[in-house]
């Protein structure tokens, strides 16, 4: 029981936005599963209305989506004063360098290359909150 | 008996008319002397002239000539000898006939030693003798005089001397040879007048003639006289055969000297003419000898030269008929070159040194769609880049652009430096590459396309396998676990083929890039080792590391140099049923590259696969590939990375013991872009 309330008292809030409801449903489950609160959507335009909603601590964002892409979300919400401080990973299936390179330069803390493995995801998305909670407090 | 006398008396004295000069101051003696005169039996005339005194005799002499003087001794004025003397002082040649008294003979005496020539005593015998004396006395003058004109007719120098060197007699021309007169010299020393000294002259002949009363001769050369002489001295000598002077005559042998001398010139001359010439007969017959030697070498080598020469005309003769020959080898070869250049499907095309075309041939013709009477003497018109191959545009007359590929080349053309310009027509295969690299794109674009199509289904299928095999879905039964776990596997090698295909094509066209960063391959080896435990372990092996400790940081691509690894190791362990996977990293042989070897204790490859480990999409027969799940990629996307790395990697192996990669990787930079 104790473990579960450690958890509760650190859970975190993932988005996770993809336009394919069956990976969005996987990773929720699997997420959910490990502890973590989950908020979906499926387009850019609902990834930032969530965002603004519902304020989450860290997001996975799909690259190519309806209604404005990964890059274009990842440019707007690094512009923001109030989301510039939420970790964002790629999770695309887009595996060019120039994909790559232009995600890390437009803010992006990791870039996960479709089909990942999940273990590893986990692993970096645990490290990307450790790794802001660090960043923040002497901000 | 009287004519006859008469005759004698003329030839005598040479003379009719004889000039008296009487002195005589007692006038009784002076008419007797004068009637004798005048009673002169002889056919001569006397004229007289008479003198009282001495002063008056003297006057008589200076103003007119006489032929004799008749003196009486004893007169006003003066007497006795002392009278002869101041006549003969007067004039030393003339005559005198002394009067004297009775008993005065030896007054006669005293007056003929002081200069008289004759006395007489006046007495009755003067009329027999006075005449007789005064003819005698004339007829001696005249022979004295001829003597004397006699020995100064004489050229040579003559003077007579006594035996004790005193000068007796000297002749006109001996006076005149020392610049002196007659009677300067007389009575003195002829060593004293000839040579100056007070004691004879060594050098005189004098000396021995002297001594041995024979004549003898000199040749002198007298400083004093200052012309060579030649000096013969004669004795004189009396009845008794004893020396009473000498005739010492000189002779000047100037022009005899001289003539001498030039002879003796001459000779010398001639001598050493003759010596030059013998000399030069001499160095003559030298050369002569030297001119025969030579001859003889040079027949010698004349007979080689011609043997050479004809040896060398044979080998002419054979070389020219081998020209022959070649020349029509060449007619055909150039026949030939001809038919090549002509018939070369590509364009060949002479340019100058100034740009001017030269030469086309018909393949060049056809590429500008023009003939060679119009391109001769054009400007070429590309630029002239020489040894490398160049891309060009050029217009067809009808056909439009041509793409040409041109390489020019430095030729000699006609004696001139010019430009051989290739032209290779390739605008077929320049349409045939675009066509080629458009394909190629749309490959690569299909590839990725496809690839992230298949990312996204899979990612769900892997992932939503995961959550069902790991019962986070609730609890399965063994049957359903194992044939979930079929699916696991096959996704996950879907998912390792997508990425190696996606991989592969990103290396191909060249969109990978490696990024070279300071690392330390140990260090890759050591994460490698851990990740890759777990399927070792799996399977029951060792995996073993070997490190080198000494090996220097250098720069690579961390994440592509791990993905060459994992695939290696991966496919070691794969390949591996019993034993282990060593992986070693050492220096390598020439300190410039760091080695990384993985060794298995497999079952080997044959020798005759190695060449092909590499190939894209090979995967070996027979083996268990099908139980492994490659994608038969891994070593082509290896061997490409390493390649970037300008590296190279290979394979060796034992069949039945095992099989061992190594690759190796620069230690120093190459500068070099590399190619792929």
């Amino acid at each position: 029981m104790s473990v579960v309330f450690k958890e509760k008292m650190q859970t975190k809030k993932i988005l996770v936005v993809d336009d394919e409801p069956d990976v969005v449903r996987i990773l929720s489950k699997s997420l959910m599963t490990d502890g973590f609160e989950v908020v979906t959507a499926y387009d850019g335009l609902e990834c930032l209305a969530k965002v603004e909603n519902e304020p989450p601590d860290l997001i996975l964002l799909d690259n190519i989506m309806p209604n404005m892409d990964g890059q274009a979300v990842l440019k707007k919400l690094k512009a923001s004063k109030e989301t510039e401080e939420i970790p964002i990973i790629m999770v695309t299936a887009l595996a060019d360098e120039k994909d790559i390179a232009s995600a890390q330069k437009g803010g992006a803390i990791e870039y996960v290359v479709k089909p990942f493995d999940y273990n590893v995801l986990l692993k970096q998305i645990k490290q990307s909150l450790k790794s802001k909670c660090k960043s923040v407090k002497p901000g | 008996m009287g004519t006859e006398t008469i005759d004698k008396t003329q030839i005598l004295t040479g003379k009719d008319l004889i000039k008296v000069l009487l002195v005589e101051d007692d006038a009784v003696d002076r008419r007797t002397v004068e009637r004798i005169l005048a009673d002169c039996p002889w056919p001569v005339e006397f004229v007289i002239e008479s003198a009282g005194s001495l002063s008056e005799a003297v006057e008589c002499l200076g103003s007119k000539r006489h032929d004799i003087v008749l003196l009486d001794l004893v007169l006003p004025d003066s007497s006795g000898v002392e009278t002869v003397q101041r006549v003969s002082e007067i004039n030393p040649h003339i005559p005198i006939i002394v009067l004297t008294g009775l008993d005065d003979e030896g007054t006669g005496l005293l007056a003929i030693e002081n200069g008289a020539t004759d006395y007489l005593i006046k007495d009755q015998s003067l009329d027999k003798i006075l005449i007789r004396t005064v003819l005698y006395a004339l007829a001696r003058k005249k022979e004295t005089e001829n003597w004397w004109r006699t020995f100064d007719a004489i050229s040579d120098l003559v003077f007579i001397q006594d035996k004790d060197f005193t000068i007796t007699k000297a002749n006109k021309a001996f006076a005149e040879a020392i610049n002196s007169k007659p009677q300067d010299i007389i009575g003195k020393k002829c060593y004293e007048v000839l040579h100056n000294t007070s004691t004879p002259w060594p050098g005189c002949p004098y000396q021995k003639t002297h001594a041995d009363m024979k004549s003898h001769t000199e040749e002198i050369n007298d400083p004093l006289i200052n012309i060579p002489l030649l000096v013969t001295t004669s004795p004189i000598l009396d009845d008794n055969g004893n020396l009473i002077g000498g005739v010492h005559i000189a002779k000047d042998v100037t022009e005899q000297k001289k003539a001498e001398k030039l002879i003796l010139d001459t000779n010398l001359q001639l001598r050493e003419t003759s010596q030059k010439l013998l000399n030069a007969k001499q160095e003559l017959e030298k050369k002569n000898e030297a001119l025969e030697k030579a001859h003889k070498e040079l027949e010698t080598r004349v007979e080689e030269r011609t043997a050479e020469l004809s040896k060398a005309n044979e080998l002419l003769k054979k070389e020219i008929a081998e020209r022959k020959q070649m020349e029509s080898y060449l007619r055909a070869s150039e026949a030939n070159l001809r038919k090549v250049i002509v018939g070369n499907p590509d364009g060949i095309v002479i340019v100058d040194k100034n740009g001017i075309v030269r030469f086309v041939n018909p393949a060049a013709e056809s590429l500008f769609g023009r003939e060679d009477k119009e391109l001769l003497g054009e400007t070429f018109g590309f630029p002239m880049v020489l040894d490398e191959t160049t891309e060009v545009e050029t217009i067809h007359k009808t056909k439009g652009i041509v793409i040409v590929e041109m390489r020019m080349v430095e030729i000699d053309w006609e004696g001139e430096i010019s430009y051989l310009a290739s032209l290779h027509n390739i605008t077929e295969r320049k349409e045939a590459e675009e066509k080629m690299k458009k394909a190629m794109e749309i490959k690569s674009e299909f590839i990725s396309m496809a690839s992230h199509e298949l990312r996204t289904p899979l990612t769900a299928i892997k992932e939503g396998v995961r959550l069902v095999i790991q019962e986070q879905t609730g609890k399965l039964n063994d049957e359903q676990k194992e044939f979930l776990g079929i699916v696991k596997r096959n996704v996950e090698r879907l998912a390792r083929l997508i990425n190696d295909i996606l991989d592969f094509q990103k290396l191909e066209s060249g969109k990978m890039d490696v990024d070279m960063q300071k690392n330390d391959v140990n260090e890759i080896v050591k994460e490698i080792k851990e990740t890759m435990t777990p399927l070792s372990s799996e399977k029951g092996l060792n995996l073993i590391i070997e490190l080198d400790d000494s090996i220097p940081i250098i720069k690579f691509d961390k994440d592509k140099i791990t993905q060459v690894l994992t695939n290696i190791v991966n496919n070691a362990i794969k390949f591996t049923e019993h034993g282990s996977v060593t992986i070693s990293t050492t220096k390598g042989d020439n300190d410039n590259i760091i080695q990384v070897s993985v060794s298995d204790t497999g079952p080997g490859i044959k020798n005759e696969d190695l060449p092909r480990l590499f190939n894209e999409f090979e995967q070996l027969a027979g083996g268990n590939e099908r139980k492994t799940g490659g994608s038969g990629l891994g070593l082509a996307i290896s061997r490409k990375i390493i390649k970037k790395h300008n590296a190279t990697i290979w394979a060796e192996s034992e069949p039945g013991k095992g099989t061992t990669f190594h690759f190796v990787l620069p230690i120093k930079e190459r500068r070099r872009k590399p190619r792929d």
